[in-house]
C-alpha cells in the first residue's frame, strides 16, 4: 500500500477517524468563514460508499443549476474534490469575495468564476492543511489548479467521478455540508479518495 | 515608484490585488505562471515579487529558485493557501523573505510589502 492510500485509510478507518474528520471539517469551516467574512456552519462530515451509477441519488437536487469547482489532490494525498454551490449562493459568494454590492452580481463573468475558483482552491487547501497538521504529515499535500463548471448538479458529479470510476465500481465519498448561519442554502464539499 | 511583480494563476487575484497596489502607488506587472514570472523578472527587475505556489507550467517554488539564481538579492513574498510547515519551510529555505497565507488581507499585504521594501541591505564591514 502506498503512502497516500495508507493515509486515507488512517483517516477513514482508523480508531479515531470520526474525531479526526470532524476536526478537519472545523478547520475548513473556519477558513471559509474567514474568506467570506461571515460565520459558516457545518454538519458532521459523512463518509459514504456509493456505486458509481448511484452518485446522483446522493444529492437531493440533482437537477439544480450548480457551480462546481473541481480540483485534484495530486501530491502526497491522491484523489479528487469538488465544491458544489447552488447558483444563487455562488452569486452571493462571488459578491462577497470580489467586494461587489449585495445583489449586484446576476451572472458569472470571468472575474466571478475566477473568484469562485479561488474559493474552491482555498477550501481544499484548508482540508489538506488540516490533514497535514492533525496527522503530523511531514511531506507536502498539494491540490491542482481549480476548474469551474456551471451545469446541473448531476452533470457536474458525473464529470467529477469519471476519473475516480475508471478503475472501480464503488466510490468512497467524504461529504461536508456548509450552511450560512442565516440560511438553509447549503454548499457541499466532496472529497473522493483514490483508494 | 517601486515596481512589484504579482504572480498568480487566478485572474481574480491578479486583477483584485493589482488594483489595490496601484491605488497605493506601486507600479505593478503581472504574470500568470512561474515561467512568465521568471521571464518578466529577467526583463523588468522589479523591486519585489509576490508569488503564488500552485500554478500550471512552473510552480511558484521553481520560479522562486530560478529568480534567486538570476538575482540572489531578489525580494520575494510567497502568497499561498498551503499553510503547511513542509511548504512554508521550503519556501523560506529557498530564499523567500516572507509569507502571506491566503485569504490575503489588504492591510497585511501592504504592511509586508512596505516593510520589505524599506529593509536596507547593510554592506559588510571592511576588514581592517
Amino acid at each position: 500500500m502506498n503512502d497516500s492510500k495508507a493515509l486515507w485509510h488512517s483517516l477513514l478507518d482508523g480508531p479515531d477517524s470520526a474525531r479526526l474528520l470532524g476536526d478537519i471539517m472545523e478547520h475548513v469551516a473556519r477558513g471559509l468563514s474567514d474568506m467570506v467574512g461571515q460565520a459558516v456552519c457545518n454538519d458532521p462530515p459523512q463518509v459514504k460508499t456509493v456505486h458509481f451509477t448511484q452518485v446522483s441519488a446522493c444529492v437531493c437536487t440533482p437537477e439544480a443549476e450548480t457551480v462546481g469547482v473541481y480540483l485534484e489532490l495530486e501530491h502526497g494525498l491522491r484523489g479528487w474534490a469538488v465544491l458544489l454551490l447552488p447558483l444563487d449562493l455562488a452569486l452571493r459568494v462571488a459578491e462577497q469575495v470580489t467586494g461587489a454590492q449585495p445583489n449586484s452580481v446576476t451572472r458569472l463573468g470571468l472575474e466571478e468564476r475566477s473568484a469562485l475558483a479561488e474559493v474552491g482552491n482555498l477550501t481544499l487547501s484548508y482540508f489538506l492543511n488540516a490533514v497535514a497538521e492533525l496527522t503530523g504529515r511531514p511531506d507536502v499535500l498539494l491540490p491542482s489548479p481549480p476548474a469551474v463548471v456551471v451545469d446541473m448538479m448531476a452533470a457536474i458529479l458525473d464529470l467529477v467521478i469519471t476519473p475516480a470510476a475508471a478503475f472501480r465500481d464503488e466510490l468512497t465519498v467524504i461529504e461536508m455540508l456548509f450552511r450560512d448561519s442565516a440560511s438553509s442554502v447549503q454548499a457541499c464539499f466532496w472529497v473522493l479518495p483514490d483508494l | 515608484m517601486p515596481k512589484i511583480l504579482l504572480v498568480d494563476d487566478s485572474s481574480f487575484i491578479r486583477s483584485h490585488y493589482s488594483k489595490l497596489l496601484t491605488e497605493h502607488g506601486y507600479d505593478v506587472s503581472l504574470a500568470q505562471d512561474g515561467t512568465q514570472a521568471v521571464e518578466c523578472y529577467r526583463l523588468e527587475r522589479p523591486d519585489l515579487v509576490l508569488m503564488d505556489i500552485v500554478m500550471p507550467h512552473m510552480s511558484g517554488l521553481d520560479a522562486l529558485n530560478a529568480i534567486r539564481r538570476l538575482d540572489p538579492q531578489a525580494r520575494v513574498i510567497i502568497l499561498t493557501a498551503m499553510d503547511q510547515k513542509a511548504v512554508t519551510g521550503q519556501a523560506l529555505a529557498m530564499g523567500a523573505q516572507d509569507l502571506i497565507i491566503k485569504p490575503i488581507l489588504p492591510s497585511q499585504l501592504l504592511a509586508k510589502i512596505e516593510k520589505l521594501l524599506r529593509r536596507v541591505e547593510v554592506p559588510p564591514c571592511p576588514r581592517s
